[in-house]
This record gives C-alpha cells, sequence and structure tokens, in this order.
C-alpha cells in the first residue's frame, strides 16, 4: 500500500516569484497582452546594437596572445511563414536575443550583426558574425539562437580570410 | 499519465511557446507544480527554503529548455528531471554515493520487498544520505526504473540498485 503523497501545494507566494524571475530573463511577456509582431532578425539586430556588440567591440576585444585566431563564420539569418506569425512581447523577444547574445559573449567569442534593409521576395533579414573553430562549432551556435527555436533558418557560412 | 493529459501538456506547451503570455505560464506552473514540489521536498529533506529555490530555478531552466523539447517522455518526467539535477546541485557537497566502509554492495535483485510505505518513510527520508534518498524517491515513490535513474544520476543500473538496497534497510532500522 503506498500512503505517499504525490502532489503537495507550494507556497502561494511562490508562483509570483516564479513569474518575476522569469520575466525578470526575457522569459515571460506580460498577462494577456498581444505583441507587436516584430523581425526576429531585427530583435536580434537590437539586442547587438544595445548591448555594444557591434563592430567596434569586435576589434577591440582583448585576445589572448597564445591563441591562434580562429575562423570567422557569418550565420544568415532567413525568415520563414513561422517567424513572421509568431506573436511574443517584443520586450522579451529582444531579451531573449540579448541573453543569448551575452552567452556567446561570456564563452569568449566576439559577436556582431546587422539588420539587412527589406527586399521583395527575400528571406534573408539579417546576420551574425561569429568566431568558431571549425563549421561544426559555429552551425552549433546557430542552432542555439533563438531565431531557429522560432522556426527560422540560419544559413552557416565560413569567411573567406583571404 | 492518461493520453488525454499528455495532449492537454503538449496544448498548454504549444500556446505559451508561441505566446509566451503570464497566464498561460501559471496555467502550466499550477498543472505540474503540486508534483514538483512534493518530489523536491523529499529530495531535500523537506528543507522548504531550499524546495522552493530549486523549485524556482527548475521552472526557469525548464522555460530555458522548452523549445527543444521533443516529447519523448511526459512533461512531469522532463520537469523531474531538471529538478533532480538542481536538487544534486543544491546538496553537492553532501552527495555520495557509497557508505564508508560498504563499497562492495552486492547487486540487488529488483524482487526484494520494498519497505512498507507509509507516511513515517516520508519524516524518515530526511536523515538518509543525499544519494540514496535520491534513489529511493526516484524508484519506490516516483516508480522510475533502474535505468530510467541511472540514465538521470549518470550512474549504472547496479548502482542505483545498490543504493535502493541501502536506503530500504536504512528505512527499516529507522522506523523499528
Amino acid at each position: 500500500m503506498n500512503d505517499f503523497t504525490h502532489e503537495i501545494e507550494p507556497p502561494k507566494d511562490l508562483e509570483d516569484r516564479v513569474v518575476s524571475a522569469l520575466r525578470h530573463r526575457g522569459l515571460l511577456g506580460a498577462r494577456g497582452r498581444r505583441a507587436a509582431r516584430l523581425p526576429l532578425a531585427v530583435a536580434a539586430a537590437v539586442v547587438l546594437l544595445a548591448s555594444g556588440y557591434v563592430l567596434g567591440a569586435w576589434h577591440t576585444r582583448p585576445r589572448p596572445a597564445a591563441l591562434p585566431s580562429e575562423p570567422r563564420f557569418v550565420l544568415l539569418l532567413h525568415e520563414t511563414p513561422s517567424t513572421r506569425s509568431i506573436d511574443i512581447p517584443e520586450q522579451a523577444l529582444v531579451e531573449e536575443y540579448r541573453n543569448w547574445a551575452r552567452r556567446i559573449h561570456a564563452n569568449g567569442r566576439a559577436i556582431t550583426g546587422e539588420k539587412l534593409k527589406d527586399a521583395a521576395g527575400e528571406t534573408l533579414s539579417g546576420f551574425f558574425i561569429v568566431e568558431a573553430a571549425t563549421l561544426e562549432a559555429a552551425r552549433a551556435i546557430a542552432d542555439s539562437c533563438p531565431h531557429v527555436r522560432y522556426g527560422g533558418r540560419i544559413e552557416v557560412r565560413e569567411i573567406d580570410p583571404t | 499519465m492518461s493520453a488525454g493529459d499528455l495532449e492537454t501538456d503538449r496544448a498548454i506547451v504549444e500556446r505559451f511557446l508561441r505566446t509566451r503570455d503570464e497566464d498561460v505560464f501559471r496555467a502550466l506552473y499550477r498543472r505540474q507544480t503540486p508534483a514538483l514540489f512534493a518530489l523536491v521536498l523529499r529530495l531535500l529533506a523537506h528543507r522548504t527554503a531550499d524546495a522552493e529555490d530549486v523549485l524556482q530555478e527548475t521552472w526557469i531552466r525548464a522555460v530555458e529548455r522548452l523549445p527543444t523539447f521533443r516529447w519523448e517522455a511526459s512533461l512531469r518526467t522532463w520537469l523531474g528531471g531538471i529538478a533532480v539535477n538542481c536538487c544534486r546541485e543544491r546538496l553537492r557537497s553532501g552527495w555520495r554515493w557509497v557508505q564508508p566502509g560498504e563499497e562492495g554492495l552486492p547487486d540487488v535483485p529488483d524482487a526484494q520487498a520494498p519497505v512498507s510505505l507509509t507516511a513515517d518513510v516520508d519524516r524518515a527520508l530526511g536523515k538518509l544520505p543525499a544519494g540514496s534518498r535520491t534513489v529511493f524517491v526516484l524508484h519506490d515513490i516516483e516508480g522510475r526504473t533502474h535505468g530510467e535513474i541511472g540514465a538521470l544520476l549518470d550512474i549504472a543500473p547496479g548502482t542505483s540498485k545498490s543504493q535502493l538496497f541501502h536506503a530500504r534497510r536504512q528505512l527499516r532500522a529507522l522506523l523499528r
């Protein structure tokens, strides 16, 4: 016979604390507020410009003397029907991209990006440039980007260093 | 959990991922947290303040990872796995698998009778070492197999069996 209680109600205020923690991390939108649709690449570019990860930061990032420079890769962000129909509060989206970029940067990798002007019939909306040891490593970084989680497509190409 | 419950969990999660709406998250939280809280409380020997912190961390990690959840297990099982790892991190300094002098625990057949499961056991659980307490909770309360426990805790199924044997033996001694 099993007398164990399999459910125990948590303290009432814990729910609000969890919600607050999620909102602080940009993982949660407001109650019932419809999001202004924002192309994800725009959110990404806003993040990068606001966070200072533009080309200036790229050129001034100190590089350990013992390490050779790694190849650079461009992550080409393509919009899809999924990314165009997403409905997320703008601030939550920007915060999610910002946290992603911070993690990339905190791992010692410079990252920069730009939004492209809209062009009829084009799915390419922006790009990131990131250092990585190999193409597979660059693809892993791309796979971690919020753009992919929301159904976007990221094309990864190595930049010719010559 | 029934197929209907599974579908409801998935529908709520998908709606949350599309909208990130707070009310949708609260619905998900209220649906899953009582079971999660019971698990975490037991793993942390009913240290309520620690359990609340772990539960908060569990939800933060879960929401971060939800977009990549593949529904290969139930949502509750997946959340439980995150909660277990959060508990392990909280208990890191006290986490050990083998009692001193008992390194040679025999491989125990699954047919060994479990401890008679009463509410007193719940209270006695707090006196077990974190490692064997976790295996007992996951196996005898949560109903996971030794294979599942091994994958979750990154231990061999044989170690899980040994720890369960040890936990049951200690509990019997405590409850005499």
